[in-house]
């Protein structure tokens, strides 16, 4: 067990003006997680203090907040990779609704806006569509996607335009573009070829460096920019 | 609103910064480049060209094209799928390779005879 200075950025919107920090002071064990800190801050020393959690094991992204200036899952930091001082913030890019809770509506609505759903007029086999293993690994590290939302919120090209679709959902135009079983290319590439869309990407990398899936995101946006452009000069060509 | 600066953050940072200087030089070099019609206005230039001030342009000038080539090439690779997973290394190795470039090119700049 070793002390920990948690310095937390807190907002009550009932109460506060502006955000203000509030410091703990807890003990963890090395492979305690930051979010069994948090719940123990909110157990057992102030029960006011508010944040998002579900599953604790990486899954839900639930508990995304900003690290140590990094967007990153509470429940996948350890304790022993955190400084004795340790600064927590909401995750970064979006409203916060009080504490460490942020407004993830606009987020989910983006998500909507590229079809996150199999689109497939033929009509189903008896059994399930079937897809072969060489197929499923084109999409496999995208499905692996939890959609915490801390990509889209560490991007520089989202800070400046909140209207950017933003890395998750491309990721997720990827997934059902590159699935075999899907049919709707064309309109999904639509929904995201538009001024605040694909090309606002600029290869910057810092949703790579905060996916708590290590997925390499950047590289899935580029081979969306490649179909694209592949499309585009052929619909030129006639 | 601060944010961990993340080797590619600062990757582009650099790109971004250099592409806006060579803009600005682009029309710098073309206004000096359409005074020139007479000999001897070229002559006249070429030694304000050798004055210190210039030469430490010029040194100036060859760090912002390195630059913004060499990570331009990184770029161009993710975008044709290539590497993408070792941008950093790619990044690093351009910054090694600048340094090497660099100091080939700037040391008869600023003391060579040229």
């Amino acid at each position: 067990m070793r002390p920990y200075r948690l310095k937390i950025l807190r907002f009550d919107p009932s109460k506060d003006s502006n955000p203000h920090w509030q410091v703990y002071q807890i003990r963890m064990g090395e492979y305690e997680r930051l979010l069994d800190g948090l719940i123990r801050i909110k157990g057992e020393i102030d029960g006011t203090l508010t944040f998002r959690r579900s599953c604790a094991h990486g899954i839900c992204g639930s508990c995304a907040m900003k690290i140590n200036g990094k967007n990153s899952l509470a429940c996948q930091t350890l304790a022993k990779d955190l400084p004795e001082e340790t600064v927590v913030e909401p995750l970064q890019g979006y409203p916060v609704i009080r504490d460490l809770v942020v407004d993830m509506g606009e987020f989910f609505r983006k998500n909507d806006e590229v079809m996150p759903y199999l689109i497939n007029p033929e009509p189903p086999p008896d059994r399930e569509r079937l897809q072969s293993p060489e197929e499923q690994q084109r999409i496999l590290q995208s499905i692996t996607c939890i959609m915490c939302g801390s990509c889209t919120g560490a991007c520089p090209s989202y800070w400046l335009d909140r209207q950017y679709l933003g890395p998750s959902a491309l990721l997720k135009a990827y997934r059902f573009i590159f699935d075999s079983r899907d049919r709707a290319t064309k309109e999904r590439l639509r929904k995201i070829l538009h001024e605040h869309g694909l090309w606002r990407c600029h290869t910057i990398y810092n949703c790579v460096e905060v996916c708590p899936k290590e997925i390499d995101i950047t590289y899935h946006i580029k081979a969306l920019k490649r179909l694209a452009l592949r499309e585009a000069l052929r619909i030129r060509q006639g | 609103m601060r944010y961990r600066w993340h080797t590619g953050f600062v990757a582009w940072l650099i790109q971004r910064v250099t592409g806006l200087l060579l803009s600005l030089y682009i029309f710098l070099h073309l206004y000096v480049l359409s005074h020139l019609t007479e000999p001897d206005s070229y002559e006249n230039l070429m030694e304000l060209m050798h004055k210190p001030l210039f030469r430490i342009s010029e040194v100036g000038l060859l760090a912002v094209v390195l630059l913004h080539g060499i990570n331009g090439i990184r770029v161009s690779l993710a975008d044709l799928g290539l590497g993408s997973r070792y941008q950093k290394v790619a990044f690093w190795t351009g910054m090694f390779l600048f340094m090497v470039l660099f100091i080939m090119g700037g040391v008869p700049i600023i003391w060579g005879e040229i």
